[in-house]
């Protein structure tokens, strides 16, 4: 009965429901075709995405600061880490066979054929006809095209930093966990990061964009660990208590004191962090090292 | 050398004349300013607030409860006042009666409109807390303006878990339960003639926050342990300015 009690939402929310669901869907008909490793990996980062997030964890995360960053830790590196590397690389290279991407160019195809057809009404009809598959086209066309760019390798390291920078900033990390949209909004945009960012560093796949060398894979996993490192230490070694919102709202463990409570906090941001990129130029150079050179990036 | 010509002195250079368009775009862009300074100016209040601002970011008041008169009493109860907001219990010695008695200090220096204001600690020992023990408890403040709310455990969840407070249930020694969920049957070790310890491990823990509400039910304000009577009491007599 503990178990099962254990493993229910202290808030519930079905948005996070209906994507773990269909991410263990999508994985069971697409990807599970590698190792034993693979599934494993995947189904543990899953899982640990699942927990932290939607279980009595998540109460211990809004009431303690160094459980928050655990759990940061988990969305951000651990978890899309984790995720990544259980789908295989054979998976990566034909994504343009996933479902999203075929869709993506239906909608195109039909959005700009009309425009092609000859004129056969009456000469209004023709003008509305070619004008709204243009504006059509037009739109799609830009939403693709704004899709893409959000994909983009370079912003998704530049927001790997930021996001850590600016929910950390005391005005905003206030407002974040007293605010339930925010904080899921917070989650959420680590979440989408973290998997953004690794499956660019780890597989080369960033959507839309070619496949990433490794030396430049390798650069961006160093790029992040500075910012974790400086914001760790700064957060590590603050005098005050930076974040008083889990003092008022009560912490989870009666026994750390607020300044200990947020050294821990800010040793789990500094040192598994950076961890975690090293674990991964570990990983893209032994792959790199163990592919044929014929075989490119 | 001053030149007679153009009237400016050697060497310098006037000042082009600024165009009509140049002129219009000026005073534009000053009929602009006051026009934003004269609506931002009206919406933003004559005195800051010197406590933690909250608005927007938690939910309504809304609650189900049994005050300490024994009478159920819900939010809709409390509208067109504003309402202290805080958790505690009867059993905790130093946290709850030092928050009461601040809250009082407040609202009496809040001035004329502190018959508006209503003080409600939501009791997080339900078990323990019955109306009449609350009702004794708030009697030795100020009379009239406490409230003490009690409920059940699936009430007192609901309402911690809605502002975010942490809550442990107080532990009943023979009946350990995991944080936050299953509520204990804590008749059962007093029918057996074991009173369950009073060590601080067995009381409940909760959070020292103090939530305000204005008189529509929107929560406002956060009151720390650290915010001195007077701040508190500015804040309450610019809530309490407000129209319902």
């Amino acid at each position: 009965m503990h178990f099962w009690h254990a493993l229910a939402p202290w808030e519930f929310s079905p948005a996070l429901c209906i994507v773990v669901v269909l991410a263990a869907l999508l994985y069971c008909r697409h990807a599970s075709q590698g190792s034993v490793w693979h599934q494993l990996s995947f189904w543990v980062g899953l899982a640990s995405l699942y927990i932290v997030s939607h279980t009595d964890f998540d109460y211990y995360a809004e009431h303690e600061f160094f459980v928050h960053r655990l759990q940061h830790l988990v969305l951000h590196h651990l978890g899309p880490f984790l995720i990544v590397l259980g789908i295989p690389g054979a998976v990566w290279r034909g994504a343009a066979s996933f479902p999203a991407s075929r869709a993506v160019d239906t909608v195109r195809a039909t959005a700009r054929s009309p425009a092609t057809e000859p004129a056969s009404h009456s000469g209004r009809h023709v003008h509305a006809d070619r004008a709204t598959p243009a504006i059509r086209a037009d739109a799609v066309n830009a939403a693709g095209s704004l899709l893409r760019w959000l994909c983009h390798p370079y912003l998704s390291a530049a927001l790997f930093n930021l996001l850590v920078l600016f929910w950390l900033v005391p005005a905003v990390h206030f407002p974040a966990m007293l605010d339930w949209r925010l904080y899921r909004l917070m989650n959420a945009s680590m979440l989408v990061n973290g998997l953004l960012f690794w499956a660019a560093v780890l597989q080369g796949a960033a959507p839309g964009w070619p496949q990433l060398r490794t030396g430049l894979r390798v650069g961006l996993m160093l790029a992040v660990i500075p910012a974790q490192i400086v914001i760790g230490a700064l957060v590590f070694f603050a005098p005050r208590e930076l974040y008083p919102v889990y003092t008022l709202c009560g912490r989870a463990f009666a026994g750390l004191s607020a300044l200990e409570d947020q050294q821990i906090g800010g040793l789990i941001l500094w040192i598994p962090g950076a961890m975690m990129s090293v674990v991964g130029i570990l990983y893209v150079l032994q792959a790199r090292l163990r592919t044929p050179a014929s075989m490119g990036p | 050398m001053h030149d007679s010509d153009t009237g400016l002195w050697v060497g310098m250079e006037r000042r082009p004349t600024p165009s009509r368009f140049h002129r219009t775009r000026r005073v534009g862009k000053a009929l602009l300013g006051v026009l934003c300074a004269s609506l931002f100016g009206g919406c933003t209040p004559s005195v800051a607030p010197r406590l933690a601002d909250v608005q927007g970011h938690l939910p309504d008041l809304a609650f189900q409860l049994t005050s300490d008169t024994g009478a159920q009493v819900t939010a809709a109860d409390y509208r067109g006042k504003v309402v202290l907001l805080y958790f505690g219990f009867t059993r905790c010695a130093d946290e709850c009666p030092a928050t009461m008695a601040r809250l009082t200090a407040s609202v009496q220096q809040a001035g004329t409109g502190a018959q508006d204001v209503r003080i409600l600690l939501a009791t997080v020992d339900p078990a323990h807390d019955t109306p009449a023990l609350l009702h004794q408890y708030v009697k030795t403040f100020v009379d009239g303006h406490p409230v003490g709310l009690a409920g059940d455990a699936a009430a007192t969840l609901a309402l911690v878990k809605r502002y975010r407070a942490a809550y442990r249930p107080p532990v009943q020694t023979a009946h350990a339960t995991m944080a936050g969920m299953v509520a204990t049957d804590t008749t059962a070790p007093a029918a057996s003639g074991t009173a369950p310890a009073m060590d601080a491990d067995t009381l409940p823990m909760h959070g020292a926050a103090v939530y305000v509400f204005d008189r529509s039910g929107h929560a406002r304000r956060l009151i720390t342990p650290a915010d001195p009577v007077d701040a508190v009491a500015s804040d309450l007599r610019a809530l309490l300015a407000e129209p319902a």
